[in-house]
């Protein structure tokens, strides 16, 4: 049936400069274990911690009656926000056919399975009593949302696994044959995950039909995933809480959160893997402009979020309104608003604010910024329930994160950036045959006098010029 | 310094002055000494520690644990002496009248319960000596009073009649004040305003015409007489079927959102399982894309 081995991917003569290029960065050097090192003896620190917390309960941490969602619950919004980056680049804007995402569609992908996955960890550190984690699947009711919560992000984990691995297959193939440096047991990983690609057409064609698929199924999925967590505080009656915009609301921030995220890992890739010919400074604008976007609309959120409320001014949301607009959240609100959000929206009207280096930068302030955030979504409504608050303990009154928290609040993002290491050390952060691919039409195309769909095979210097 | 606490001073002694409003509590002349009508036995004390239990222990707590609940202004423990320096009537108005967060009990509880409980609150005083309300006291009238109730169908009242013994002879009660009121979960409800009696003794009610009773529509209603100077503790209690039938339904009987998963809506559970199928019938449906691509490249293999 299969007659012959299609042979223009491997008779491309830029691809042995691209495959060289792409998995010079691959590969166990002393660096990465150094790195890993670093990494293992934090997460121990970190896990100290967490030993500290089951065996004493969550009394260790500034969690109380009161505010029993504290940094945890924000740390694991952040996470599933942050993951939500994948279905913005491969889902949304590979569906519109945007051709420049190609280099970066697997950095976006390596972030939604490192941030998914450990997302659900993160949860359990919220928890007094894990080992009563399976109760949640035996008695878990199917009408709470978060029996919904645990079924999307697992979900969606594993489509963004899938979106990470399928586009690597034809890589693997190229890789195994390339990669004479790299020690045994990774070539022979590369060659069961290469699974016999063999670069024919029929192959070629399952493939593009399998992602096609996924692209479809990631992008309701990934809207499921943040829309239920934002349920987890919509559907309750409380102050600040209490909005019919919070899963619109949640989404546009996680794509906010997700784009900063991406454009430091980009900025990391770029310079440290020598990928400037790839991830070049037109990316940078172009995920510039694409924060821009997503900020806009999550700053017309906030308005609404606000000035709704605001002008109603029910007594309890007046008092939550007043805690964050001049009380005691007051400077951490107007610190995330205007530092997080209103500057970086000025600053990226101006092309000189998308060059890799200060966009960075930008993306820094916006992605801390995003994870303050999400402690202002949840702590200050938490600490003013309804019922009075007479005669308690002051350590109840107002929530005041512990040493011990904050060590079990990083290790997710200590692990969050193990498999980062992990997935881009291993393996190609670039995909090679896109990029041959792109190459192809690139050179097809080259008598056309402006061709702005195949920007990365271009040079940094060249794109520099084209400015 | 002189200067500051010129101007500090005035206000130091107005929130004193405040505060002390606050604190004391001013209960009528003629009320502070008035006295129970029954002696305080342990039957009637028994009867007090119920209804205390009942009404009074989730904020006084429990008499002489000090376990009252953190309110503002705190609520006394009764076994102290700052509350046992009241006097019998001093307790039995606070009680009846309440004042900010402690709730007036004379719609909830009866004279008689009410009397009841300051018997109970009286074991925590060792040094107490009950005083009862002379005989001659007990009632002005001089004789036995008499209520009976009943529900007149045709006209849809309810008729009182108050009728007298004294000295031998069974009479009407003419212009006595009447309230009748009805047994609620919390409390009872007056129904109508009170009414005085006419010369044949009868006072009527509108019976009431929404109200939900049990299953056949009976309430449990109670008409006291008011002037207890003059007639001392008169009331009876009826139950009449004038309210409507109510059959409660459970809340968790039919499917809802917060019942149990077994009782889910419908639409939940096949939007969850719809949903949850398709979305890994996909995923599967791409595991085994992934198979093909495999296959071919080990046909290919065999092949060459
Ligand atoms: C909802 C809570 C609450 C309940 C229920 C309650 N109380 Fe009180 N009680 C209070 C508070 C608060 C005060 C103080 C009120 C003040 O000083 O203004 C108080 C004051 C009193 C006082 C006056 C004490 C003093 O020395 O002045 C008496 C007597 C009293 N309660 C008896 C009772 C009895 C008997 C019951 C049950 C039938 C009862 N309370 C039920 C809250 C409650």
């Amino acid at each position: 049936m299969y007659k012959y081995t299609d042979t223009s991917i491997t008779d491309n003569p830029k691809l042995d400069k691209i495959a060289k290029d792409l998995l010079q960065p691959v590969g166990l050097n002393i660096r990465f274990h150094i790195w890993m090192g670093l990494l293992t003896l934090g997460l121990m620190a970190c896990l100290y911690a967490y030993w500290i917390q089951l065996n004493e309960g969550l009394i260790v941490t500034g969690l109380r009656d009161h505010v029993s969602w504290g940094m945890y619950l924000a740390n694991f919004v952040f996470f599933v926000a942050a993951s939500l980056i994948g279905m913005l680049i491969s889902g949304i804007l590979g569906l519109l056919g945007q051709e420049w995402i190609k280099p970066i569609a697997r950095i976006a992908e390596i972030i939604a399975v490192a941030f998914a996955a450990v997302a659900g960890m993160v949860i359990v550190s919220d928890m007094g009593r894990p080992d009563r984690l399976p109760y949640v699947f035996m008695y878990g009711r199917i009408q709470s949302p978060i029996l919904w919560d645990v079924t999307v992000v697992t979900t969606y984990m594993v489509i963004s696994l899938l979106l990470w691995f399928i586009p690597m297959i034809p890589d693997m193939a190229i890789a195994k044959s390339r990669m004479d440096h790299c020690p045994k047991w990774l070539s022979f990983v590369y060659n069961i995950l290469s699974l016999k690609w063999t670069h024919h057409p029929e192959q070629y064609k399952i493939l593009f039909k399998a992602t096609r698929i996924l692209f479809i199924l990631v992008v309701p999925t990934a809207f499921a995933i943040h829309t239920v967590t934002s349920w987890l505080f919509a559907v309750n009656p409380r102050a600040g809480w209490d909005s019919t915009i919070f899963g619109p609301y949640f989404l546009t921030g996680a794509f906010v959160a997700g784009s900063a995220g991406l454009i430091m890992a980009m900025y990391f890739f770029r310079n440290n893997y020598r990928l400037k010919a790839y991830i070049t400074t037109e990316h940078f604008n172009k995920m510039g402009k694409l924060l821009f976007l997503t900020g806009l609309i999550y700053l017309y959120f906030n308005i609404n979020e606000y000035i709704v409320p605001g002008y109603k001014l029910k007594t309890a949301d007046a008092i939550h309104l007043k805690e964050l607009l001049t009380g005691h959240f007051a400077p951490l609100f107007w610190s995330v608003q205007i530092g997080g959000l209103i500057i970086p929206l000025i600053l990226l009207l101006f092309k000189r604010f998308r060059q890799p280096g200060i966009l960075t930068i930008i993306a820094v302030f916006v992605f801390i910024a995003s994870w303050f955030k999400r402690y202002l979504i949840v702590v200050p409504t938490m600490e003013h329930p309804y019922l009075p608050k007479q005669f308690l303990p002051q350590e109840w009154m107002l929530y005041q994160p512990t040493l011990i928290e904050t060590a079990i609040t990083i290790a997710p993002f200590i692990l969050v950036l193990m498999i980062i290491t992990v997935l881009s050390k291993l393996f190609p952060v670039v995909p090679i045959w896109e990029m041959a691919e792109l190459g192809e039409q690139h050179e097809a195309h080259e008598t056309h006098p402006i061709d702005e769909s195949s920007l990365s095979d271009e040079t940094d210097i060249k794109s520099h010029s084209d400015e | 310094m002189r200067w500051s606490l010129h101007l500090i001073l005035p206000f130091l002694t107005f929130n004193f002055l405040q505060l002390n409003g606050q604190e004391n509590w001013e209960v009528p002349e003629e009320r502070q000494g008035r006295l129970s009508p029954f002696e305080f036995s342990d039957s009637i004390q028994q009867q007090g520690s119920i209804h205390y239990s009942v009404n009074c222990a989730s904020c006084h707590g429990t008499p002489g644990q000090g376990n009252f609940e953190r309110l503002d202004p705190l609520p006394v423990d009764p076994a102290t002496a700052e509350f046992q320096e009241n006097t019998d009537g001093e307790i039995f108005y606070k009680v009846s009248e309440g004042r900010g967060l402690m709730p007036s009990f004379k719609n909830v509880l009866s004279a008689q319960e009410i009397w009841e409980v300051v018997g109970y609150l009286r074991t925590y005083n060792a040094d107490y000596v009950q005083e009862v309300r002379p005989t001659a006291e007990l009632s002005a009238y001089g004789g036995t009073v008499e209520l009976l109730m009943a529900h007149l169908t045709d006209q849809n009242k309810i008729q009182v009649v108050a009728k007298g013994t004294r000295h031998g002879e069974t009479q009407p009660i003419e212009a006595a004040e009447v309230a009748l009121r009805v047994k609620r979960y919390f409390g009872d409800l007056q129904l109508d305003e009170t009414k005085f009696t006419n010369p044949q003794g009868i006072v009527e009610f509108d019976a009431p015409q929404e109200l939900p009773g049990d299953e056949s529509g009976h309430l449990e209603l109670t008409a006291h007489l008011v002037n207890q100077e003059m007639f001392g503790i008169t009331q009876v209690d009826t139950t009449l079927a004038v309210g409507q039938a109510f059959v409660p339904v459970s809340l968790t009987r039919d499917r809802a959102m917060w019942n149990v998963v077994q009782k889910a809506p419908i639409w939940l559970l096949l939007a969850y399982t719809l949903s949850v199928l398709i979305a890994w019938g996909i995923i599967f449906y791409i595991l085994f894309q992934i198979k093909k691509i495999f296959d071919i490249g080990a046909e290919l293999e065999s092949k060459s």
